[in-house]
């Protein structure tokens, strides 16, 4: 029988233990003699069934042993304390860095929310008083400039609207009359004054009134 | 120290000092093979839990015609990494985000010879890294065979398949990782 690559590969773990017979290992060797391929995966293998039972066990988490005893049968001796060296990696773990960005973005909206400036923390900033204090004038701060911001929507709304409606009311007289007549500049100069006045006095009309109770009532 | 069979009997009397030594005795072996065979510590934490607890409910079960007492714990062992395998294989991602060790190629460092001894936790992680990617089949008969140190009698009961079938996958399994090993630059120089 010839000795090919896949019988090498069939027979290889028992040739490596010394368990093939005589005649077998015979061919076996004079095949790996020919063949760098099946040699090379022969070492291979070798080094690696050497390797493995020497390989590092992994080293069992913290702890495991007491939950282990906790869940069965309840009587877990006190957790063994961690290692600072335990306690540095689990500080490493994606897990804290999350949990670590999650409590300074809450703090970061807190201080926003309450005033409080964090360069200038001081044992008054969190006295319950000036707390409120500051949460107060942050409330009607950021409602004040909700208010400014929805009326000049209303002014840009209201005067997109009345440019459109100016500019589709008819043309005036001349224009039709001299369709083709290129129109004058000082024709055109009267236009853009009328046009400009009209703005002006939509801009007027739109802005609220001082001492108007508030936008609400109006709406838009 | 006590023999594992005499622990167990300790157990079965209602002697908590017993359960706890079991437990000590057996659970790097435990974590280690869960370990191994998910690549994943978390997983291999739960799963041993569920080793024990399964263990502490069906001790009553053990008999010494079992065989070992370190078989038949192998082999409740592996049942649940098989059902565990079974129950995620649909939800499994190839790339999980706390496992250490990416897929990504392991290259030698410049200058450095194929066959020189890396750390021992260097290669560790590499076989690890090999070993995820081999099949479960050939995958658990390596881990059995060549870390946890089992012959192939014992082998053949925890797997409950012929020896001839349990040579085959130690065989295949050890020439799979030999290859990966020999593309990440890890090995003999051949």
């Amino acid at each position: 029988m010839t000795w090919t690559c896949i019988n090498s590969e069939e027979r290889l773990a028992e040739f490596l233990e010394g368990q093939l017979e005589a005649a077998e290992r015979a061919q076996m060797e004079a095949h790996l003699a020919e063949c760098a391929a099946c040699r090379a995966l022969a070492a291979q293998v070798q080094w690696i069934s050497t390797r493995l039972p020497h390989l590092e066990p992994e080293i069992v988490p913290s702890g495991l042993v007491y939950r282990i005893l906790e869940a069965t049968s309840g009587t877990a001796e006190r957790k063994p304390a961690m290692s600072w060296k335990e306690f540095l990696s689990s500080l490493l773990s994606p897990r804290f860095a999350l949990g670590l960005g999650t409590v300074a973005a809450t703090l970061f909206i807190l201080f926003q929310a309450l005033g409080i400036n964090p360069k200038k923390i001081s044992a008054d900033s969190f006295n319950p008083v000036n707390i409120y204090r500051s949460a107060n004038q942050q409330a009607h701060l950021t409602y004040a400039r909700g208010v400014r911001f929805v009326n000049d929507l209303r002014v840009v709304y209201e005067i997109r609207s009345r440019l459109q409606e100016a500019s589709a009311t008819p043309a005036p007289a001349t224009e039709q009359e001299a369709p083709k007549r290129p129109a004058s500049p000082q024709s055109e100069q009267n236009l853009k004054n009328n046009l400009l006045q009209k703005g002006s006095s939509l801009i007027a009309s739109a802005l609220p009134a001082p001492g108007r109770a508030g936008w609400m009532g109006g709406g838009l | 120290m006590e023999p594992d069979s005499q622990l167990v009997a300790q157990c079965l009397r209602g002697e908590a000092a017993a359960w706890e030594e079991l437990v000590r005795r057996h659970t790097r072996r435990v974590y280690n093979l869960a370990y191994r065979f998910t690549s994943n510590r978390q997983e291999a934490e739960d799963l041993s839990q569920e080793v024990f607890l399964r263990l502490y409910k069906t001790l009553a079960s053990y008999r010494a015609i079992h065989g070992e007492f370190t078989t038949w714990l192998t082999s409740v062992t592996r049942n649940l990494l098989i059902d565990h395998y079974r129950r995620t294989r649909r939800d499994r991602l190839t790339d999980s985000i706390d496992e250490e060790g990416s897929p990504a190629e392991h290259k030698p460092a410049p200058g450095r010879r194929p066959d020189e001894a890396a750390s021992a936790s260097e290669l560790s992680a590499q076989v690890q890294q090999a070993l995820g990617k081999i099949s479960p089949e050939l995958r658990e008969a390596v881990i059995l065979r060549d870390l946890q140190g089992l012959d192939y009698r014992e082998i053949q009961q925890v797997l409950s398949v012929p020896e001839g079938t349990v040579k085959s996958r130690i065989n295949r399994g050890r020439i799979e990782l030999a290859r990966l090993l020999t593309e990440m630059g890890i090995g003999s120089s051949g």
